[in-house]
This record gives structure tokens, sequence and C-alpha cells, in this order.
């Protein structure tokens, strides 16, 4: 282990590094595919996606208060096209909560064009520029059959925002086409976002693997490596079973492994 | 009316929206006519140390007095000048640029009192006064003023000041190097950081995980590191109170320490010091949940 971080040690460095406070926009998708069902919690509660994903949001706000508390948050959802939940960014977790509870899916929707919603964020985002913010988007999409499009032309030089994705689908059937969906997302991300954006999908429906990367969502764009070569979270039991040594504690329980199904769509790179 | 250009009226005679600046020019202009009065009341006082004072400190830039009535008979004069620090540039090895500039951000307020005419002769307030912002490297408040012996003046108090100053500011900015060392030292263990204060390295936060249960570390950087150890709380990122807030441990202050390792020996102790507290933490979570 020593060795290993010596050599990244070396390369990483924080000096010339922002941090400027971030308003961060939430787009949450509206679809009936939001009402699908996650695996089973530890309740035996039947959960669903919009519930997984508004406990992940209030989770996201909570961990990100506790990092910095200039950061703020604004909400919108996402039909055919996108439209405000709740315009202006705060920091007021009351009424955050309130707005992530109201989040609700109304329809099935066909199409979905992300154009609306990149112009809201670049008219945002020359507010934050101005308080000395940087404004990020993070969609948060679940459609297994709708690719996004972006109908209006996007200028290329354009790159006010960051953008962060993620997106809970089925798995791939003949009837669905989630590796075109997330294709469409990756196209999207880069040719729209101001510093290295992260994605995430999955289709485990796993609640613990939605929290776990909504955590590292946290992650403050100006200080992001690309995303393959982000190292954490880091698991500790397998660096102290790896080198026990040089751990100055005692014997540990070795650790119960848990096989993730995460057989979703494969990353094109 | 005085409508020459030292004279408020001048500014405010032909006022035009096209001139933006007009406005800080006649508020800068009436500070400046608010300072000269009342510098005129501090000639008034007929105190010896007062005028002694005056006289001595007259030529420091940026000095700005004036008198306070407190009660009947009982005056303050008060002093405040800005305080020149001499540090090293930190960009001299990169250009041709001098390897030394000053920072005068810290003044010092003095005040004497004088009653019926006559100062006590006693030492003066002293009170050191800095932008909010510098709080985060350096805290006045926590500077400890020089002594003031009888017959002390402030043309020699002042030099002896600067040099104390200039020790624990130099101190100050060797330990952001310091706290960034740190947060650099801790990557091996615990991958890139969430988020970390880039400007003066007071704060870092790092996600990790034990197993299947993934959790945040928050990290507090104390301006007198490594003197002071950091502190740092777990958060969970799978247990939830009632209201949907994340569960949070107790802040750690009292682990192991020394001032005197190396960087990357601090990390690995306060790693072997994480792997060996998460458990804890884990099972605290669950026995709170239990209890709901």
């Amino acid at each position: 282990m020593q060795g290993e971080g010596e050599a990244y040690f070396s390369r990483y460095g924080l000096r010339g590094m922002g941090h400027m406070a971030e308003d961060i926009l939430f787009c949450v998708d509206a679809d009936a595919e939001m009402n699908v069902e996650m695996k089973l919690g530890t309740q035996g509660k039947g959960l669903c996606r919009l519930d997984a994903i508004k406990q992940a949001i209030i989770l996201f706000v909570h961990s990100k208060l506790m990092v910095n508390s200039q950061h703020r948050f604004a909400f919108a959802t996402l039909r055919n096209s996108a439209s405000w939940l709740k315009r202006g960014f705060s920091s007021d977790i009351d009424v955050i909560g309130q707005v992530v509870r109201g989040l609700a899916s109304s329809g099935t929707y066909p199409r979905c064009d992300l154009s609306e919603l990149f112009r809201m964020a670049a008219a945002e985002a020359h507010q934050s520029i101005a308080l000395n913010r940087r404004l990020r988007m993070v969609l948060i999409y679940c459609r297994s059959s709708v690719p996004i499009e972006v109908a209006m032309q996007w200028p290329d030089k354009q790159r006010l925002f960051t953008f962060d994705a993620l997106y809970l689908h089925d798995k791939p059937t003949h009837e669905n086409c989630p590796q075109d969906v997330y294709d469409s997302l990756v196209d999207a991300l880069e040719r729209v976002s101001e510093f290295e954006s992260y994605i995430f999908e999955s289709s485990s429906g796993s609640a613990r693997l939605l929290f776990r990367s909504m955590c590292i969502l946290l992650s403050h764009p100006q200080q992001r490596c690309p995303q393959d070569e982000f190292e954490a979270p880091k698991d500790i039991s397998k660096m102290l079973a790896a080198a026990p040594h040089n751990s100055t504690s005692g014997n540990l329980p070795v650790p119960r492994r848990e096989t993730e199904d995460n057989s979703g769509v494969p990353r094109p790179h | 009316m005085d409508d020459s250009e030292l004279s408020p009226c001048y500014y405010l005679r032909d006022w035009t929206v096209a001139d933006p600046t007009r406005l800080l020019k006649l508020i800068l202009l009436i500070r400046g006519l608010y300072l000269q009065y009342q510098r005129k009341k501090v000639e008034e006082v007929s105190d010896e140390r007062v005028r002694f004072e005056m006289s001595t400190m007259a030529a420091i830039q940026g000095l700005e007095m004036c008198v306070t009535t407190i009660s009947e008979g009982m005056e303050e004069v008060n002093f405040a000048f800005p305080l020149v620090l001499e540090m090293e540039n930190p960009h001299s090895a990169t250009n041709s640029q001098s390897s030394s500039i000053t920072c005068s951000d810290i003044s010092l307020q003095v005040k004497f009192p004088v009653r019926g005419g006559q100062s006590g002769g006693g030492a003066p307030q002293l009170k050191l006064v800095a932008p909010e912002g510098m709080r985060d490297v350096f805290d006045v408040d926590d500077v400890k003023l020089p002594v003031w012996p009888e017959h002390m003046c402030l043309v020699e108090y002042k030099p002896t000041l600067e040099l104390t100053l200039q020790q624990q500011v130099r101190e100050a900015r060797a330990s952001v190097r310091l706290r960034r060392n740190f947060v650099e030292a801790l990557f091996p263990f615990f991958g890139h950081p969430l988020e970390v204060d880039t400007l003066y390295y007071r704060k870092a936060s790092i996600l990790t995980s034990f197993g299947v249960f993934t959790f945040l570390v928050h990290f507090v950087l104390p301006i007198q590191f490594p003197k002071i150890q950091p502190s740092f709380t777990f958060q969970s990122s799978q247990h939830f109170d009632a209201r949907g807030k994340p569960l949070v441990s107790r802040l750690y202050q009292d682990y192991p320490w020394s001032p005197r390792w190396e960087a990357s020996e601090m990390a690995q102790r306060i790693f072997d010091f994480v792997a060996e507290e998460c458990l804890a933490f884990k099972r605290s979570c669950g026995d709170i949940l239990s209890q709901r």
C-alpha cells in the first residue's frame, strides 16, 4: 500500500485548485419510471426509485453543507422539457426538505429535450459567476427507452456550468435501449460541462449504491480528476488485509464481501 | 460657499449620473474633512503626553485620531495606524520582483484616557484590528501584545510590536503550507478528497468505506497546526434520523498526536485511528436506528 500510494502522492497536489462556493441545480425526472421498485429496503418496505432519490438528495444537501456551509441548491423537474420546481438558490435545509419531499412523478413522457434546461442553467450561471460562485447541474434520469436530445444548437465555447448525471434504469432487454440513453447523456455532458463531469448509472436497484454514487458526486468540480482516475472511496478493510503490519490496531474480523449486481450498461471508453 | 474641489459642494453642484465616481469622491472628501476636524480637536488637548505622541507620530502613514467624551471632564484620545510587516514574497523565486513584500492589513488602536486635561501616565488601552477574512489564517485576538513599560511611547512601541507580529504572521503562513502538506499526505490512504479549502487548508472532507459501510470524514485543521492537532467527525451515508439527516459521530480531537511527526506519519496514524473507530461508529448508528 505504501509504495502504490507514493507514486500517486508525488503527482497529486492541491496547489492552484480553485474552491468557489457552488450553486447546485438538481433536475429530477418526473417520468412514471420513477415508480419502479428498488431492491427491498432493510425494513422490508418497498422503496421506489423516487423515494430513494429523495433520500439521496437530502443526504447530498446535508453532506455538502457539512463540508462547506456556503453551497446553495435549487430544483427543477423534467418532463418533455425542464421547468422550475424551486427557483432561487438556498441553503435553508427545512425549505429544501419540503421541496424534495414534494417531488412526484406525473406521467409518461416519450421525449426529453434538454435545451430549456441548458438555457435555464446558463442564465443562472451568469448570476452565480457575478457572485464569485459556480453553477453545477445534477440531472437525475430514469427512462430506459428515451435518449435525451438537445434540439437547440448549443455553442461549443459556452461552458458556463458543470453537468453531472445519475441514471437509474432497467436491465437491457429487446424492448428498451438504456445503452443509447447512457450514450446520449455522455454526449450532452461532454458538450456542455465546464469542469470534469461525473456520471453514474445503475440497474441494480440498490439504494445503498445510489447513496454511495451521490456521495462521490459531492466532489467539488474545481478539484476533480477524470472520473476513471477518481480513487475514493477506498475500502479500509481491504487495505488492512493487504498490509496488516502497517496498522497499529489489533486483529480485525475479515469483512463479509457483498457481490453487487451491477449488470448495467458498459461504459463507452 | 466654498466651491473649490476641496468642498463637498463641488461634487454636489453639478450632480450627474454619467460620472459613477462622484459619490465615492464625495464620501472620501467628507471622510477626509472629518479626520481633519478630529485632528484639530486632538491638537487642542493640552495634556503633555498626548502632545508628545502627536508630534512624534505625525508623519506616520495612515495615522488617524479622534477625541471621544466619556463623561463630565473625562475624555479619550484615540490613535490608530497600520502596522507595516515585512514578508517574504512567495513569488520571488519565479520572477524578478523583490524578495520581500509589505503587509499593512493589521492596525493598532490606542486609547489614552484624559481626565480634566491630564492623562494618567499608565499604559494606554491597546487593541489589534484586522480584516475579518484574516481570521482563517491568523487571529489577532490570540496575539500577546508586548508589555508597555513606564515612559514608553508609540514611536518606540510600534517597531517592537511590528517585529513580534512579523514573527507570528510568518509562523501562521508556514502553518498554511504545513496544512496543505498534511491534506496531500492523506491521499494514499483515502484517495481523492471530496472538497478541500484550497485557500488556507482549514477544512477537508474525504469519502471512504469499510466493506459495505460507506462514510465521510470531515477534517478541521486549526490555525496553530501542527502544534494543535486536527479535529474530525464521521458522517454515515447509510444511516439517517427521522428527518432524513445523515447520522454524525462526536468530534474527535483527542487521538494520539505529535507535532514533530512527518506529514506522512500523521496521515498514517490518523488512518489507523479511523480504521479502528469507524466500526464503533457504524455500530452506534445501528443502535440509534434500532431504538427508534
